[in-house]
């Protein structure tokens, strides 16, 4: 066995007995051996810190003594007429020194020698190069030479032959500075004033592209700030790799190119760091400033060096290749160091994330961009666009992925729906009107650009009604053409766009989860700003807000838009009552009343619902005009499920029904006077109309109710038929929901009469409509399900029963948690599941029976009979399942509810 | 031997390493002196960059020799002379050839460095230098030179962990680095980069 086998064996053993006892069966009889492998374990195990890190890598093993030891044993004192003094660095190619000039001026300046091997033709090259270079430069921010030359230590000696050491120099002026970071950093300069600073370097940059210079090493510290009258004015110096563009590539440039990899590697540009591409232009050096304007925002480098040398150069340079560096903003607000970063530029940490959001952050990223066609094209339009951001205009840079996230959400929506959502978020909001704006400087020609148009034309004109309107005082606003123009567009523009029948004439799919949930939660996010001084406004907007909600079944995100819309309402009529002579104010604090408790009894809140019915009659019957409206919102209540009893009710309905004609025409006459009052100009007619027409249908949705009620179920079906076809033609969403829950209404009357396949298919019909207009959350669609439910059980359709009965019972769960229908739909289910489900179907039948009998004291007269129903099912359980004690303790139940019953509702008379 | 193509290119006066590609192929061709050459053209490359890289430091930072290191080979296979025979993903033979040339320069330059400091710390020069000195400290720079002397005698033993070694201590490259050099796999590299440690701790002391 070899010794490094055995030491490897060894190390792994970690007791000194379990290794004293490898050793001696792997050596044996071999002492030296032994001793070899002992003596190796032993300098193993006191290694401490022996090797532990590459020779040169802690130490300056490469100070610049070590380079230029060609100098220092013959120190230079003077070259020509300039008396060298202290050593100021090392540039890439050279020694700098400060000089006093003796003549013919007496300056003090800053004189760079070539260090080694001057007599190296590529180093002549290279220095004869930079020296034209910068001759040709004639800028503030860059720093001046005044003279160059080639110094022989021995005089008189001429030419340059084999022995002969030239030492090529120039001399520039002297720039007493730091660099720019240091500098902002220790005059803690605010981010705005780094900037300030920073847009000079750009353009003396942009003077040196001009002339056919790139510097291809710009880092802080080659940007040098000096105060010059107190005011710091940054110098860029050392353009000693600068190499000429275009024609002016001579012989010796080539030198320049194989001397050493150019560049230092956090400022290097994605182009520099590939290995066989010298094809570098002046966007290298826009990516170096970028790199050098994310230093001074955020105090550190998109990849520091140490991140970039922990990996090896391959890694390295695919870092810079391919790795999108880390927004600023984001960047400085993941820093540890960040209120130090902060402090550094007079603010606090969360603003100095805030403030680089959005467009600072494109301009950064978009100099950083990897692709260099994606950068800017020359430094002044960099130093431009950070001055439109000084300046508060509308910047260059945008980001690709905002516009590419903007085009896919239109091709998503496609156009109607996009214009319309987008206009409405930016109606109320101006949220993305942002975006829409950096769309629009790509100048692409994209057949999504005409819809970005027309989006744009329609924000100018609701900016404009917005304007107007703020012009315009609280009594203008009410029915003003502005009011109506926002709450038309918003009934009518944009919430129709969800409208399955309108979806589906032009094959578009709506995609409701997605864009106008999150458009509607943004723009109730801005609607108490945008609407402070306008309660009425801010009223109708919500209103139409909580419609577009609750046409996607969202009804617990509509719900508090109805309940403001409702307080603002009733606030502007309680402050104004004095001068009520108008009832259309009334109506529509009525009509606010009616929608909120409407969502509140759907959602099972039914005594908030009734609290707000009643304060809404209290607060109408108070004033001069309230007869019309009173008598509606006595309707209302009826409707909405008082805890009558069926005779009252219907009683109820018949005193309304009396008084119906009147009510209308009342309403009628209220509406067209406010409309005429307020606005001349509106066109009254079709307001008139409409509204007669919703009369007449509300008289007959009234008749049908009161069949109901009598169980008169075929005298309610062609009525119910007629309303549907009337809904189904006027085609506004409202009206959707409203014609199917119509065609839930016939269902349920055509399953009563035992119409079952006329049932079901109604519903069924009802219920694939209601899921692609509103979603599959809406209670409406619950109570569909139900009807629907109920038939197949009756057909004995059980499995298919199942189904709908489990979705009615998820959506009530989630949406109206303590309805009847809960209830209901539970008992039902139960009964639906005796065959298949017994264990369960027992537990949801009492379950079932348990929750309506909780509700008694609440449950509508005319729903009563659901108790009893769900009791008969309980029964029939127990005898399907053998269960004779049950049925007979069920029984007697359903005997004390019976009398229960009756004493509730008195006999008919 | 391959003839020059580019018949106006001076190659000794250019710049002292301009035609390292040929003198490669000269290693290549077996020709005398040709490593020796090499040796020197590498080193003299690689200390004018790092004495140029340093002077753009920072007081007090420190230098990556593999950086360096890198640099050279970058800049060799970036020459125009080279551009048609050579990539970075190159012939593996030939990199190797190259990074083990390197590592010894390397390890020359770091040696020579230890041993100027030695001298300037005990010699006339002390007070000049005396502001610069506490950047290495001495025990590291005795356990360079120690190394080094030792190093030799590892050759003798077992040339692949001397190679290994100078890769490593000398010019900073990482285990998996010097293990896909060398054509080792990176837990071989382990192994042996232990030994060679424990081993030449061992040697150094005796």
């Amino acid at each position: 066995m070899r010794p490094e086998s055995i030491f490897d064996a060894a190390i792994q053993k970690i007791t000194p007995t379990e290794r004293a006892a490898y050793l001696d069966k792997a050596c044996g009889s071999d002492l030296k051996l032994r001793q070899e492998i002992e003596a190796l374990l032993q300098a193993h195990e006191g290694r401490g810190e022996f090797m532990d890190k590459p020779a040169v890598e802690q130490t300056a093993a490469f100070t610049p003594e070590a380079s230029t030891a060609g100098f220092s044993h013959k120190p230079l004192e003077h070259i020509g007429a300039y008396k060298l003094r202290e050593k100021l660095g090392e540039g890439g190619m050279g020694t700098v020194y400060v000089a006093d000039q003796k003549e013919p001026v007496q300056r003090r300046v800053a004189i760079k020698l070539i260090k080694e091997g001057s007599d190296s033709k590529a180093l002549l090259a290279r220095f004869e190069q930079e020296r034209q270079a910068l001759a040709l430069m004639d800028h503030p921010n860059i720093a001046k030479i005044f003279d160059a030359g080639i110094f022989l230590p021995s005089p008189g000696t001429p030419g340059e032959g084999p022995g002969v050491r030239g030492i090529p120099y120039f001399v520039m002026e002297l720039i007493k500075g730091v660099p720019i970071t240091r500098y902002c950093d220790e005059a803690k300069l605010s981010p705005k004033e780094r900037l300030e600073l920073f847009v000079p370097v750009c353009k003396a940059v942009q003077h040196a592209h001009q002339k056919g210079i790139i510097h291809r090493d710009l880092k802080p510290s080659n940007i040098l700030i000096g105060l010059y009258d107190e005011k710091p004015i940054p110098k860029i110096i050392d353009f000693g790799i600068a190499k000429a563009t275009g024609s002016r590539i001579t012989d010796q440039s080539i030198y320049t190119e194989i001397g050493s990899l150019v560049g230092t590697l956090e400022y290097m540009s994605p182009e520099q760091a590939k290995l066989n591409n010298i094809d570098i232009d002046t966007r290298s050096d826009i990516y170096a400033l970028g790199v050098i304007l994310y230093e001074l925002l955020t105090g550190s480098v998109p990849f520091s060096r140490k991140e970039l040398e922990k990996a090896g150069l391959g890694e390295m340079l695919r870092v810079i290749k391919e790795v999108e560096p880390t927004k600023p903003s984001t960047k400085v607000s993941g820093s540890g160091t960040l209120p130090n970063i902060a402090a550094n530029r007079q603010t606090e940490p969360a603003k100095l994330s805030k403030m680089m959001k959005g467009d600072l952050d494109w301009i950064v990223m978009k100099s950083l961009e990897k692709d260099r066609n994606r950068r800017y094209e020359t430094a002044n339009q960099f130093a431009q666009d950070i001055d439109f951001y000084l300046t508060d205009k509308p910047v260059y840079a945008c980001p690709p992925s905002a516009m590419y996230r903007m085009k896919k959400w239109i091709k998503r929506n496609q156009t109607t729906v996009a214009v319309a959502a987008a206009v409405f978020i930016t109606v109320i909001g101006g949220v993305i009107s942002t975006e829409i704006q950096h769309s629009r400087t790509q100048q692409e020609t994209s057949e999504k650009l005409a819809a970005l148009e027309k989006l744009e034309q329609e924000q100018q004109k609701t900016k404009a009604a917005l304007v107007e309107a703020k012009a315009n005082e609280l009594e203008a606003f009410r029915k003003s053409e502005m009011a109506l123009a926002v709450q038309e567009f918003l009934e009518k523009d944009l919430i129709a766009q969800v409208n399955v029948f309108k979806q589906g004439e032009t094959g578009r799919k709506p995609d409701p989860n997605l864009t106008l949930k999150n458009a509607l939660d943004q723009a109730s996010l801005v609607i108490p700003k945008r609407f402070a001084d306008q309660p009425m406004i801010e009223a109708s907007v919500r209103a139409a807000i909580a419609n577009a909600y609750e046409s996607l079944g969202l009804c617990v995100e509509a719900l508090p838009h109805l309940e403001r819309s409702h307080d603002l309402h009733q606030r502007y009529v309680r402050q104004h009552k004095a001068d009520s002579t108008n009832d259309s104010f009334l109506f529509d604090y009525f009509m606010a009343a009616t929608r909120l408790a409407q969502l509140q009894s759907n959602m099972g809140m039914d005594t908030k619902a009734r609290a707000i019915m009643s304060s809404a009659v209290e607060e109408i019957s108070k004033t001069a005009n309230g007869d019309a409206t009173r008598q509606e919102t006595i309707r209302r209540l009826t409707v909405l499920g008082q805890p009558h009893s069926k005779e009252e009710v219907e009683k109820e309905i018949e005193r309304i029904g009396n008084d119906a004609k009147n009510a209308f025409a009342a309403v009628d006459r209220a509406i067209t006077q406010g409309l005429t009052n307020d606005k001349p100009g509106v066109s009254t007619p079709d307001k008139k109309a409409d509204t007669s027409r919703n009369n007449k249908g509300l008289e007959q949705i009234m008749e049908v109710f009161k069949l109901i009620l009598a169980e008169k179920f075929a005298q309610a079906e062609p009525i119910l038929k007629e309303l549907l076809e009337k809904s189904a033609k006027a085609g506004t969403v409202t009206e959707d929901i409203q014609s199917f829950n119509l065609m839930c209404m016939l269902g349920e009357v055509y399953r009563r009469q035992s119409k079952n396949d006329d049932a079901r298919q109604i519903l069924e019909k009802a219920s694939a409509g209601l899921k692609k207009s509103i979603g599959t959350e809406h209670p409406v669609i619950g109570v569909c399900k139900l009807s629907l439910g109920h038939v197949l059980y009756t057909e004995k359709k059980f499995d298919r029963a199942e189904i709908e009965l489990r979705d009615a019972l998820s959506i009530f769960e989630k949406q109206t948690p303590n309805h009847f229908y809960l209830y209901e739909t539970k008992s039902l289910l139960g009964a639906t599941l005796t065959r298949i489900h017994p264990i369960e179907a027992e537990s949801l039948l009492k379950a079932g029976y348990q929750g309506l009998k909780s509700q008694v004291s609440t449950l509508p007269g005319h729903e009563k009979h659901r108790m009893s129903e769900a009791l008969d099912r309980l029964i029939q359980f127990y005898t399907d399942t053998n269960k004779p004690d049950e049925v007979k303790k069920w029984q007697a139940e359903k005997d004390k509810l019976a009398e229960q019953l009756k004493k509730a509702v008195p006999p008919k008379p | 031997m391959k003839k020059r193509w580019y018949p106006t290119a001076p190659s000794v006066t250019l710049h002292g390493m301009t035609d390292v590609t040929l003198i490669l192929e000269q290693v290549e061709a077996g020709q005398i002196g040709a490593r020796e050459q090499l040796f020197e053209a590498v080193y003299s490359e690689l200390r004018r960059m790092a004495a140029a890289q340093m002077a753009k430091e920072q007081p007090g930072q420190t230098l990556q020799p593999t950086a360096l290191v890198h640099e050279a080979w970058l800049w060799l296979v970036k020459s125009p002379l080279s551009a048609s025979t050579f990539s970075y993903e190159g012939k593996n033979d030939r990199r190797r050839y190259f990074f083990g040339v390197a590592a010894e320069a390397m390890r020359r330059i770091v040696v020579e460095n230890a041993r100027r400091k030695r001298s300037v710390r005990h010699g006339v020069q002390y007070q000049r230098q005396f502001l610069d000195e506490d950047q290495l400290p001495p025990e590291k720079s005795n356990e360079l030179l120690a190394v080094h002397e030792a190093l030799d005698l590892l050759a003798v033993h077992d040339p692949l962990k001397a190679e290994l070694v100078k890769l490593r201590y000398f010019a900073g490259f990482t285990s998996d680095e010097a293990a896909e050099l060398l054509g080792i796999t990176p837990k071989s590299a382990e192994k042996q980069w232990v030994y060679a440690r424990a081993w030449l701790k061992r040697h150094l002391s005796s």
